[in-house]
């Protein structure tokens, strides 16, 4: 479990967070969405311990393995695949302690459900980026952590490598990890996860996705006004444009009217799509 | 073949200022190798001269306090390095300065500092000859304290290599997750890196520990894929550019610092043209 | 860079025109003050370049003169760097007495961005200096006042150029500067006593600045040197082993360091070549060790020392 309360950040005067409590449950699929620049890489990082918060704490149970939006690594350092793969133990083996068998077999067989088995011996400089994305989740799976906090995973991948990671996160609920992941594939989020905190500078909605999700997203503005903004069907807020033009009618539209280019109605199994944008 | 053997042994066997000279160099070159790499991997690679300026005022402060004393004044330069090394990355974790302003920033600070200072308390002597010494004139106690501290690096860096090659190279993942402190790392590295180079400045002067350091990395990054990999190269690029800078310096009468140096440079040079094709040069993969 | 090791005769580095600048208005407000309270005092204001020449002045001058030195006891005049103060000392005096031959390299600079008022005496004019060979180069020696019968010469111009300035001492200094000429025969005659018994092959010393040359020619004494007059090179292997060779082959047994050089190199080659260092001589300026207060006694050191570890020579 991790979770916060009242948790606040602020950077000099601006403010990214502002009196957040929210609670992320074990065993559950959570999802953190909302506008861009609303706050969700900030409340995550504060979840990993990377942000220091200026108001409030953070609570959890136990390690945490975060992977963060972009990667940090350049990727010209001169590692390979196994061995970045293999930093995932460093949490419990430290220093010192010397990898045993166990260890290396954990790589080997991440590196098979990634489908990198091949590359283990490339150096990192050689993987695309779709591919180095995959060795993060095998180096996820690694750290074997309880807690696994994800930022925008499926940006920027393909679908093949999409479908694995999401078969991944279905893996870790079912053994009782608590997975919280930012997304901005709002149907997807309706469809396959079970929780939902809805981010916007501060805590707008959290619940279960198709109750917070039917009104709509706030637009990315937190002045504390609650204007909603209807979702385009093309899976998530786009521009501000397309959002302020829905908004010029009175009443919020509720997703399942907003469908405005005609694509995916909610209910409707569809498969997950890659690349949101 | 005996006679190549008599050549290169030959020097070094009749006297004993080449030996002195020769271990003084294979110790540095011990010590500053996996500095030198990490300070290449954490693009700190001009640190090194840098901090050769930034220990002046302690050396002025130590001249001012114990005299022409070489621990006083090797001392005093090692706590200045320290600081400034050490505030310059508070400060660039802290502002939105970078590692590079921030060292520069302090640096000449420290250096003009020092001049005040020597100048209005010192006299004209030359401090530099006894703060900076020359691979020739390599005594005693100059060379058990390079190999002490060589000592000391290896052990350390044995120690935390995993730690800190995670720090190089993924800070982020080190960071996260409440766990143990990773402060540790970056501290220690950083007094590491000041402790050898102020002692290859004290022994042999700042051309030779700062030519040490990084044409052997930088040579080893063109040429190596791996981390171990880069570790070895530097190690003998920079152990064989002694021996041979210093041959180089007796048979031909050149000065022996800049010898020693320039061998690492052509090491490098040679690395430049026989690697071409590194061309992809992002820092992340394209989509 | 301050005293980074530019030992060279040309004028270390160069100062940007903040600095001339600085000098210039340091020298205009130094004036506007200097006038009034120099009304008081009859000396004769004088200023010299470095300590030897500054304490073979006050001799000459005694109580005529007011004497400001600029490179003190323990300083090194190669690679000293004038300051806006000195500017300033400097604005009152009458006469400058420096060494000339490129001793004081940064005299040129001093003088255009001061634009000394005064004169400028160089108080080996007329003297014939002797040329070495340094990195290949033939080069002005310029330490001539290591040489004490070349001093009774620099005492006759500074006698004039007193005189000059002061006709009404022109007696005064004539008579100083005779009784110090005696003087200086007399420390000859000394030397030349303690260096008798050593024969002239065995007339080695190894020193590691090379600013004993005229001493050497007077008194007939190899001085050898790892390094040349600039000790702005840095040595190579193999001078440093022929000098090795050198001295084990000949036996030389008097090896000097200064009170201002490189220490450690002259120590490795006496380790190397197992001589032991036989202490100090004096060769650029005077010190606060009581031993060597004044030129006389400067000179006398230097004799004495040579002279004893020269006996121990093969």
């Amino acid at each position: 479990m991790i979770g916060c309360h009242d948790l606040s950040v602020h950077f000099g005067p601006n403010t990214a967070l502002e009196g957040v409590s929210a609670t992320f449950a074990p065993g559950v699929l959570s999802a953190v969405v909302g506008p861009n620049g609303g706050g969700k890489t900030t409340l995550l990082r504060a979840l990993a311990g990377l942000q220091k918060a200026s108001k409030g704490k953070v609570v959890c149970d136990g390690p945490v393995a975060y992977l963060s939006q972009r990667p940090e690594t350049d990727h010209r350092f001169p590692m390979c695949v196994e061995e970045y793969v293999l930093t995932g133990t460093w949490r419990r083996t430290g220093d010192a302690r010397r990898l045993g068998r166990n260890e290396f077999d954990r790589a080997h067989d991440a590196l098979c459900r990634v489908g990198l088995a091949d590359k283990r011996a490339q150096p990192l400089e050689v993987l695309s980026g779709g591919q180095w994305q995959r060795a993060r989740f095998a180096r996820l799976i690694v750290e074997d952590a309880p807690i696994v906090l994800l930022d925008e995973p499926l940006t920027g991948i393909d679908v093949p490598s999409a479908e694995l990671l999401l078969a991944l996160l279905d893996q870790w609920r079912n053994e009782g990890r608590t997975v919280v992941t930012v997304l901005h594939d709002l149907p997807l989020v309706l469809e396959r996860l079970s929780y939902v905190a809805v981010m916007a500078g501060r805590l707008v909605a959290s619940g279960a996705p198709a109750e917070c999700l039917h009104r709509g997203l706030p637009s990315a503005d937190s002045t504390g006004g609650a204007t909603y903004a209807g979702l385009s069907g093309a899976g998530g807020y786009t521009t501000r444009a397309t959002i302020a033009t829905s908004v010029a009618g009175a009443a919020p539209a509720s997703f399942g009217g907003s469908a405005r280019d005609g694509a995916h109605l909610p209910g409707s199994v569809a498969p997950p799509r890659g690349g949101p944008r | 073949m005996s006679m190549v053997w008599d050549l290169i042994v030959g020097p070094f066997s009749e006297f004993d200022f080449m030996r002195h000279a020769l271990v003084g160099s294979l110790a540095l070159s011990i010590g500053c190798t996996p500095v030198g790499v990490f300070l290449l991997l954490r693009r700190m690679s001009l640190m090194g001269d840098s901090l050769s300026h930034a220990v002046l005022p302690g050396a002025a402060i130590g001249y001012l306090i114990g005299g022409l004393s070489l621990p006083w004044m090797a001392g005093g330069g090692m706590v200045a390095g320290l600081l400034v090394a050490l505030l310059a990355g508070l400060s660039s974790r802290r502002t939105r300065l970078d590692e590079g302003a921030s060292f520069a920033g302090f640096y000449l600070l420290a250096l003009a500092g020092g001049v005040v200072i020597v100048s209005k308390w010192g006299n004209s002597v030359d401090l530099m000859h006894l703060l900076f010494g020359s691979v020739l004139a390599v005594d005693d106690p100059s060379l058990i304290l390079v190999a002490a501290i060589a000592t000391v690096t290896l052990l350390w860096f044995g120690w935390h290599y995993r730690g800190l090659v995670l720090d190089s190279a993924d800070p982020t993942f080190l960071g996260h997750g409440h766990g143990k402190s990773v402060m540790r790392y970056h501290l220690g590295f950083t007094v590491l890196t000041v402790m050898n180079l102020v002692a290859g400045f004290q022994a042999m002067g700042t051309l030779m520990a700062v030519g040490l350091m990084m044409l052997p990395a930088a040579t080893a990054r063109l040429v190596a894929r791996t981390l171990p990999g880069m570790l070895l190269v530097a190690w003998l690029v920079a152990s064989a550019s002694s021996v041979i800078g210093l041959l180089i310096s007796y048979y031909l009468a050149c000065p022996s610092g800049p010898a020693i140096v320039l061998t690492a440079g052509i090491a490098y040079l040679g690395a430049l043209l026989a690697t071409p094709g590194q061309a992809n040069t992002a820092k992340t993969p394209a989509l | 860079m301050f005293g980074l090791g530019k030992r060279g005769r040309r004028s270390s580095g160069g100062k940007s025109w903040l600095g001339a600048g600085a000098f210039a208005a340091m020298f205009a407000l130094a004036l506007a003050f200097a006038g009034p309270a120099r009304a008081q005092d009859t000396r004769l204001p004088v200023g010299v370049s470095f300590s030897i020449l500054s304490d073979i002045v006050k001799v000459v001058g005694g109580d005529r003169i007011d004497v400001t030195t600029l490179v003190g006891p323990d300083q090194d005049t190669h690679v000293y760097e004038p300051t806006p103060a000195d500017v300033a000392k400097l604005s009152g005096t009458k006469l400058f007495f420096v060494n000339g031959l490129g001793f004081e390299g940064w005299l040129p600079r001093l003088m255009k961005s001061s634009h000394y008022a005064g004169t400028l005496v160089t108080v080996t004019k007329g003297l014939k200096p002797r040329t070495m060979v340094d990195d290949g180069k033939t080069v002005t020696d310029p330490h001539m006042f290591q040489d004490p019968e070349r001093v009774k010469a620099m005492v006759d111009n500074i006698a004039a150029a007193l005189s000059q300035a002061d006709p009404a001492g022109s007696t005064y200094y004539a008579e100083r500067a005779k009784n110090y000429q005696g003087a200086l025969d007399d420390l000859i005659t000394w030397a030349n006593k303690q260096l008798a018994p050593i024969a002239p092959a065995r007339r080695v010393v190894l020193t590691s600045h090379d600013a004993f040359g005229y001493l050497g020619q007077r008194f007939g004494i190899k001085f050898l040197a790892p390094e040349g007059v600039s000790t702005e090179s840095e040595a190579s292997a193999k001078d440093v082993a022929n000098l090795i060779r050198v001295i084990r082959r000949t036996g030389i047994k008097a090896v000097f360091m200064e009170n201002i050089s490189n220490p450690r190199l002259v120590e490795r080659i006496a380790k190397d070549a197992k001589v032991t260092v036989d202490g100090k001589l004096y060769s650029d300026a005077l010190s606060q060790n009581p031993e060597a207060t004044t030129y006389l006694q400067l000179f006398q050191h230097n004799i004495r020392a040579i002279a004893a570890a020269m006996k121990d020579n093969r």
